[in-house]
């Protein structure tokens, strides 16, 4: 009889967990899909007739379709950009000994311990000067920041992993380093290559303080966007609920197939060498 | 050729290194000149030295100090609402039973979602006269004033709601992680001993489950410090300063008040904080780094 109710309760919390995540999101598309004065009811009504006004007036009828194709150039340009110089630097921290290389090493992830705004304002500044604000590099510089250390870091977990024998074997047939890495390494580590970039790209995806500093008008990404809408008179709830909708579906995507790399990805596990 | 074998390193690792230094050496090295002085955007060509007038004038500030106490604050209650609640499920995960695959699958979404997002998401819910919170709250016969983001008694546990539904999923997946990796032998050499199931969970499991947890702590504690993107969208720091954590008030000196001398100097003691609970949480939990 106890052990019954024990049971019972483990999922009651199972259920309520459950529904504690859940909930706000799908709160938040039924939200994009009523009609505007039904958005504004107490109690709220659960039964109305579905519109798509609101992702009509963002996306196509507003600059909101733009707005997304910023989001996607940048954080497609950070990932690309990290995964490159994130693997070519994993690699020579990996496959070689040199000195100051753990000090090195150290410096490069601790980048991801700064606080954004301690980079960003600086930053701004200097961004200013050189005449580069409002544009995708500005914010890509930004992303940087921190991207670039957690895909060296995650690429280095990776590479751990390869045998050495396989290079060696090339490094013999007297092909060189540079080519050994890409023939050899790129190759085989082509699923981590894939998942650290989608990793970079979610990360850029979601930032919000260095585009908020950095970009006015043409550079803007969603995020950024999104928060204008307090500048008119009347909230329009549907239509932010609308743009979040769509915006969140990139990482729903990746929470759904990328769960195995995912605690990788969000902890310093792995660095416990 | 023996010496271009010994730049090789070197020639893979550049690339990044030079990013590196431009993106962020060099923004905190600026950072140390513009908090020597009176750099301030309104008048970005008369950069005055001041030496170390802005570090002695920020803790004279009243709103500094305040930042610092709502960071604090924040991070002590969201953290242990995190952590118990994280230990909690993950716990009830190592159990059999039905539905704990759908937990773990969707436990990582609110991590995915951008946190602006998720700001706009409550404060919908949060909304006084036609949110889901404050009706539900209402109608089982708790008051919620002008609004649970507009009362200064619930603001800051409203914001830390948030926070926790965020972010609980990642403290929920390593803490499993790491429950997942334990040996078996010293728990089934006490349960033969005759303990009970709360002496295994105080007396084997958590010691062994020690550097996981100061890992998560560590990891959570850096991040939540910084904490920025929802405290803008719900509540902008308000109502008064209540709010107001420290990378919004560097956020407002620079940026609104274009202070950049002054906000430099806050975001050095700001780093120097941050480094210093790493070190101090390293120290604690004997994790070696690197």
């Amino acid at each position: 009889m106890f052990k019954s109710i024990k049971k019972y309760i483990d999922l009651w919390i199972i259920v309520l967990t459950l529904v504690i995540i859940l909930f706000p999101v799908i709160w938040t598309f039924f939200l994009s899909i009523k009609p505007i004065w039904v958005a504004f009811l107490s109690p709220p009504r659960l039964f109305f007739t579905p519109t798509f006004h609101a992702y009509w007036s963002t996306f196509i009828s507003g600059p909101y379709s733009m707005y997304l194709l910023n989001s996607l150039i940048i954080a497609g340009s950070t990932s690309v950009i990290s995964l490159i110089l994130g693997s070519l630097a994993a690699y020579g921290f990996v496959r070689f000994k040199f000195s100051g290389q753990r000090m090195l090493l150290f410096w490069i992830l601790a980048n991801r311990m700064i606080p954004p705004i301690v980079i960003a304002l600086p930053m701004y500044i200097m961004m200013a000067r050189i005449r580069i604000l409002d544009t995708y590099l500005a914010v890509i510089l930004g992303h940087l920041t921190y991207i670039l250390p957690f895909s060296i870091w995650m690429m280095s977990g990776f590479l751990q992993g390869i045998p050495l024998e396989m290079e060696e074997a090339a490094l013999i047939d007297g092909c060189s380093q540079f080519g050994a890495l890409v023939r050899i390494i790129i190759p085989i580590s082509r699923n981590s290559l894939f998942a650290t970039g989608i990793f970079c790209f979610a990360f850029s995806w979601n930032e919000f303080l260095f585009a908020l500093l950095f970009t006015l008008y043409k550079a803007k990404p969603i995020p950024v966007a999104v928060t204008e809408f307090w500048a008119e008179m009347t909230v329009g709830w549907t239509e932010i609920a609308a743009v979040c909708t769509i915006y969140i579906i990139p990482g729903v995507l990746i929470a759904l197939f990328l769960r195995r790399q995912f605690i990788r990805a969000f902890s310093l596990e792995g660095m416990n060498k | 050729m023996k010496l271009k074998r010994r730049m090789y390193p070197y020639l893979f690792i550049a690339p990044a290194l030079i990013t590196l230094i431009a993106v962020s050496a060099y923004p905190l090295a600026y950072n140390l000149y513009m908090s020597l002085t009176d750099f301030n955007l309104a008048r970005p060509n008369n950069i005055n030295f001041v030496g170390l007038e802005n570090f002695f004038y920020v803790f004279h500030q009243p709103s500094f100090v305040n930042s610092l106490k709502v960071t604090l604050i924040f991070a002590g209650i969201a953290l242990s609402m995190e952590f118990s609640i994280g230990l909690a499920i993950a716990v009830l995960l190592t159990k059999p039973i039905r539905g704990k695959g759908l937990v773990e699958l969707l436990v990582i979404i609110p991590l995915l979602i951008p946190p602006v997002v998720s700001g706009f998401i409550w404060r919908y819910m949060y909304q006084q006269d036609y949110g889901i919170i404050p009706f539900v709250l209402n109608s089982i016969g708790i008051e919620t004033g002008t609004g649970l983001l507009t009362e200064s008694s619930t603001v800051l546990f409203a914001l830390i709601v948030v926070e926790v539904w965020i972010t609980t999923g990642f403290v929920i997946l390593l803490l499993l992680a790491g429950l997942r990796n334990l040996p078996k032998e010293p728990i089934e050499a006490a349960q033969i001993d005759g303990a009970t199931q709360f002496q295994i969970f105080t007396h084997i499991t958590l010691p062994l489950l020690k550097p996981i947890i100061f890992t998560v702590l560590l990891l959570r504690l850096v991040d939540v410090v910084k904490i920025f993107d929802i405290i803008y969208v719900l509540t902008g720091g308000g109502p008064g300063e209540k709010t107001e954590v420290i990378s919004y008030f560097i956020y407002r000196a620079g940026a609104v008040l274009l202070r950049m001398g002054y906000a430099a100097a806050v975001s050095l003691i700001f780093v120097g904080i941050v480094l210093g609970i790493c070190i101090l949480i390293l120290k604690i939990g004997r994790i070696k780094y690197v």
